[in-house]
């Protein structure tokens, strides 16, 4: 049975149940409210963000359950995304962000690790400054703490 | 809009995704990032090799850090030389909530190990004298609980009084001890009712910030004000081996201070542990320790009495099911190990047993016996249970166990994913047994069969159809019906599954097992194969699905393999149906590709010994070939036998081919070869192929050995590759090219050539820099390829730096 999502600006998408119970939010909504016409408003979200969510949702709806594994494997932490996550996380910082606050209001849990990979991964191999910079952050440490921060964590710097 | 990176949760989990240089970087960036990025950057500090002593003595911000971040560390692996009382105190008073204390190899004495486990809060000394049934486990894992909970409450009251000073030391032991005790004494019912909410914050602890203040309340009491060191209440890990200075009655007591807490211990290569073969010591422990689980006492003296203990065989414990076992050279027999394994049937994931030769078939017929049908192994129609539990196994040289067993063995493990088996009876329908378990696995988690399999099966299909049917067209395919192909390419995580085989000297193993483990397990990332003698280096043709393999070692793996059987004639030819050698095309007219083998060498002017000899008009001449002529006969190449056959190169080309998909590579060995590698090939070329971030490795590795790809007709392709050659060239020119380049090695770390590889060469001094710069070692390793006795023992075995091996053992991890 197909879902009606409604985004904030009125738009209205139609999904497939499987496709819209990735996102946890809506999934436990659909279980309280129960089977209804009614479309479903998600008034945090744009359009233009939901639209590129449901892709991703879309892509990923036969995706096998992730079956908890002991085994110590370096690669299970290892930042490598697939090849179409990559493509499809290939977007402006702005749209990045919005997927990622879209991911976590919705609660798709694989979306936001892939959003964070993808931001794990631009900040990685830069310095401090370059950071800033990226994502317009101000530096808000006094130069007592920071000069502090960067003596202590040293360390861990050459190895 | 709102920015996500002010969510602590989202600057949490990308901080969670980060390694620990970006992490240091990332934590100055602001106060935000800081408290996000700290957590995870001090929640394990590995001070090992070279750097340890350094850092931990004299890095004054190092040791400034620990005591303000000493709560976020959860594993502690410290190998100083000289570990003192004053070390040991400073850890227990920063690190809190320690959960993992690495010290092996150090020389940490018993009195240094009580400072940390100072008190008895699970009172073992009482109750050490009663046998079993007095320790009862239920209590004192609530007793655990709320010491938790209380050590959580006093870290948070801690965390508001500000960062203690890097000087302070607590007072004298003996004061602590009393107080320690007297607080537990207090400590008793009233606060269960809390226990929900505070060991959630235990557990999880996130952000520092979010738990500042929040529990401002809960004053720690008056009494222990002014101490500072507390019983480690969250230490579950304790890994003592190889201390030298542990060899002492008193140690095992000390430990049972830890009580319920202990989950794993390592004290391996300290003999003294079982005192004079008498494991009493060690049972009294497991009595007070009721979840330790994993134990590793390999090196031992333990025997089978400790083993009978365990099983509840002499009564004096309560069976006792492990998890881990590491028994490697330690005095067991199967008659001990055997009711060990049936009672920890449903809980042994890891069995460390190798070099026992006294172990046999009933051992690994413990694993599958059918509990219900106890003496149906030997009987003709065996039945057996599944197995789906055991996930490591070593059984180095355990050269009694016969290939039957083995084989039954491994039609009923389903969960392997390390397995060593130097020097036993496998043959391929073992290692096939393997790769169908893997393959049925992903079948089961939804994942499909890995496509190389299925054109593995076609081919073979299609092969047996023709000999058959004399000619007639080979019947449609069979894919089993709803079968979902895996697509390697996808990179999709395969959860569980093989990851570490080891073969070595298997030397009935042929290529065809071989290819049905490459062609079915994606996981696998260590591969031996050395001294596998049947195994020869067309094994590289035809696809493979495990191109995240880190460790291959292939060591006497040959062209042309010594022994040849009938079965082993017919798979090639099964192969070369299956899948047919790909035609090697040249990108550049060079004769380079003359087919006689010649420029396998290579051959550089100042490797000349002796240059008087040579004419110098024929140099002048600028004729090549006169000069190449010149110096055939000068011997400088070698004779025409040694040298590489055109199916050698055609076999050759494809090994360079799969080592360039292979870019997670770090330990490649390949000495004692009967082929020659072309150091212009199979390093300057292969290897910066071996990057990430070439988009088409293969392609690229093809335009520059003129193999494979004629890039001559793809305009796009040509000019894409010509773009990432002069942007490597022009990074080169600026010295950046090692540091911040798109073509940085990023991962292998050694690499090692048999000298005869490069015989009558010198290694360029450009090359020899190319790789200094790229981070890793050459070995070259004496002479060894045409040796008529290739049976010798190898005398010097691969070995790593030190650093190099502790970044393994980092990574390999449990």
């Amino acid at each position: 049975m197909p879902v009606v999502l409604t985004s904030s600006d009125s738009e209205t998408f139609t999904v497939d149940k499987e496709v819209a119970e990735r996102s946890i939010l809506i999934k436990n909504m659909i279980e309280d409210v129960g089977e209804s016409d009614s479309p479903i408003p998600l008034p945090n979200v744009s359009s233009a963000v939901l639209k590129k969510v449901i892709e991703f949702c879309d892509h990923h709806r036969n995706d096998p359950i992730q079956v908890q594994d002991e085994t110590d494997d370096p690669r299970k932490r290892s930042n490598d995304i697939e090849e179409w996550d990559m493509k499809f996380m290939q977007v402006d910082q702005e749209m990045l962000f919005e997927i990622i606050l879209a991911a976590n209001y919705l609660d798709i849990k694989t979306l936001l690790d892939v959003g964070c990979t993808t931001v794990a991964n631009l900040i990685k191999g830069k310095t401090p400054e370059e950071i800033r910079k990226l994502f317009n952050i101000v530096n808000d440490f006094t130069p007592e703490e920071e000069a502090q921060i960067k003596k202590e964590n040293e360390w861990a710097e050459d190895r | 809009m709102a920015f996500p990176l002010d969510i602590p949760e989202i600057l949490s989990l990308v901080a969670s995704r980060l390694d620990i240089k970006d992490l240091v970087q990332a934590c100055q960036v602001s106060v935000s990032f800081r408290d996000a990025c700290i957590p995870f950057l001090w929640r394990t500090i590995t001070l090992t090799a070279k750097r340890a002593n350094r850092v931990w003595y004299s890095d004054e911000g190092f040791r400034l850090g620990l005591t303000r971040y000493g709560r976020f560390v959860h594993v502690l692996r410290l190998r100083i030389s000289g570990v003192q009382n004053e070390d040991i105190e400073f850890i227990a008073v920063n690190c809190t909530r320690l959960k993992t204390l690495d010290l092996a190899t150090t020389d940490i004495t018993v009195e240094s190990l009580k400072i940390l486990l100072h008190s008895d809060p699970y009172k073992t000394s009482l109750a050490s004298t009663d046998k079993l049934g007095d320790v009862n486990s239920v209590n004192t894992d609530n007793l655990m609980e709320q010491y938790r909970i209380m050590a959580e409450r006093e870290a948070d009251v801690d965390q508001d009084n500000g960062p203690r000073q890097c000087e302070s030391v607590g007072p004298p032991a003996s004061s602590i001890e009393s107080k320690q005790d007297q607080h537990h004494h207090q400590f008793t019912g009233p606060d269960l009712a809390l226990k929900p909410r505070y060991t959630s914050n235990a557990v999880k602890l996130i952000s520092p910030e979010r738990n500042t203040g929040s529990h401002g309340g809960n004053a720690r009491p008056d009494n222990l004000k002014g101490t500072e060191t507390r019983f480690p209440f969250h230490l579950e890990e304790l890994d003592l081996s190889c201390c030298k200075n542990l060899y002492d009655p008193t140690l095992l007591p000390v430990l049972a201070l830890l009580g319920p807490q202990l989950r794993d211990l390592s004290v391996g290569l300290i003999p003294d542990i079982a005192v004079a073969n008498d494991p009493s010591d060690l049972i009294r422990l497991l009595m007070h320790c009721p979840n330790l689980t994993r134990l590793d006492v390999s090196g031992t003296y333990v025997d089978d009495r400790f083993l009978a203990a365990l099983d509840g065989t002499t009564k004096e414990l309560a069976p006792h099911p492990m998890e881990m076992l590491d028994l490697g050279s330690a005095r067991i027999s199967p008659d001990g190990l055997v009711p060990l394994i049936k009672v920890s049937r449903d809980t042994l994931k890891q069995l460390m047993i190798p070099y026992n030769l006294k172990i046999k078939d009933n051992l690994i017929y413990a694993f599958i016996e059918d509990a219900k049908k106890p003496n149906m192994t030997l009987h003709p129609f065996k039945t057996f249970v599944r197995n789906d539990v055991l996930s490591v196994l070593q059984l180095d040289a355990g050269m009694n166990i016969t290939h039957e067993a083995l084989l039954d063995f491994f039609r009923h493990t389903t969960a392997l994913t390390r397995v060593t088996l130097d020097g036993l009876d496998v043959r391929d329908d073992i290692l096939e047994a393997l790769a169908a378990a893997n393959r049925n696995r992903m079948k089961r988690l939804g994942l499909g069969i890995p496509e190389a399999w299925i054109q593995h099966e076609q081919g073979t299909a299609n092969f047996m159809a023709k000999q058959e049917e004399g000619g007639k067209p080979p019947p449609m395919p069979v894919t089993p019906a709803g079968t979902k192909r895996y697509d390697v390419a996808c990179g999709a995580w395969v959860p569980g599954g093989l990851n570490t085989l080891s073969l070595e000297k298997c030397i009935n193993v042929t290529n065809r097992g071989v290819r049905a483990i490459v062609r079915s397990c994606p996981m696998l990332w260590d591969l031996n194969l050395s001294g596998c003698k049947s195994v020869s280096m067309r094994i590289f043709r035809g696809p493979w699905v495990c191109n995240e393999i880190r460790i291959l070692n292939i060591t006497g793996i040959k062209m042309r393999p010594r022994i040849k059987t009938t079965n082993t004639m017919l798979e090639e030819q099964i192969e070369d149906e299956r899948f047919p050698m790909t035609p090697l095309l040249k990108a550049r007219p060079s004769d380079d590709f003359l087919d006689d083998g010649r420029y396998d060498f290579m051959i550089l002017p100042m490797s000349m010994d002796d240059e008087d000899e040579l004419d110098d008009s024929h140099i002048v001449d600028e004729d090549c070939s006169v000069l190449e002529d010149t110096l055939d006969t000068m011997n400088m190449y070698p004779p025409k036998a040694l040298r590489n056959d055109g199916e050698t190169r055609r076999t050759l080309n494809e090994f360079y081919r799969r080592l360039g998909q292979f870019d997670e590579l770090r330990f490649l060995h390949m000495d004692r070869s009967d082929y020659r590698i072309r150091l212009q090939d199979g390093l300057d070329l292969v290897l910066p192929a071996l990057t990430k971030n070439l988009n088409s490795e293969l392609k690229w590795l093809g335009k520059h050995f003129g193999y494979g790809f004629d890039f001559s007709k793809d305009k796009d392709e040509l000019e894409q590759q010509y773009k990432i050659v002069d942007e490597s060239q022009r990074l080169k020119d600026s010295q950046d090219l090692w540091n911040k380049g798109p073509n940085r090695v990023s991962n292998l770390k050694l690499l090692h050539v048999c000298r005869d590889s490069i015989e009558h060469a010198n290694l360029d001094v450009d090359l020899y820099e190319w790789f200094m710069k790229s981070g890793f070692r050459v070995d070259l390793v004496s002479d060894r390829l045409m040796r008529s006795d290739d049976e010798a023992e190898s005398e010097d075995e691969w070995e790593g730096t030190d650093d190099e091996l502790d970044e393994m053992d980092g990574e390999l991890g449990s």
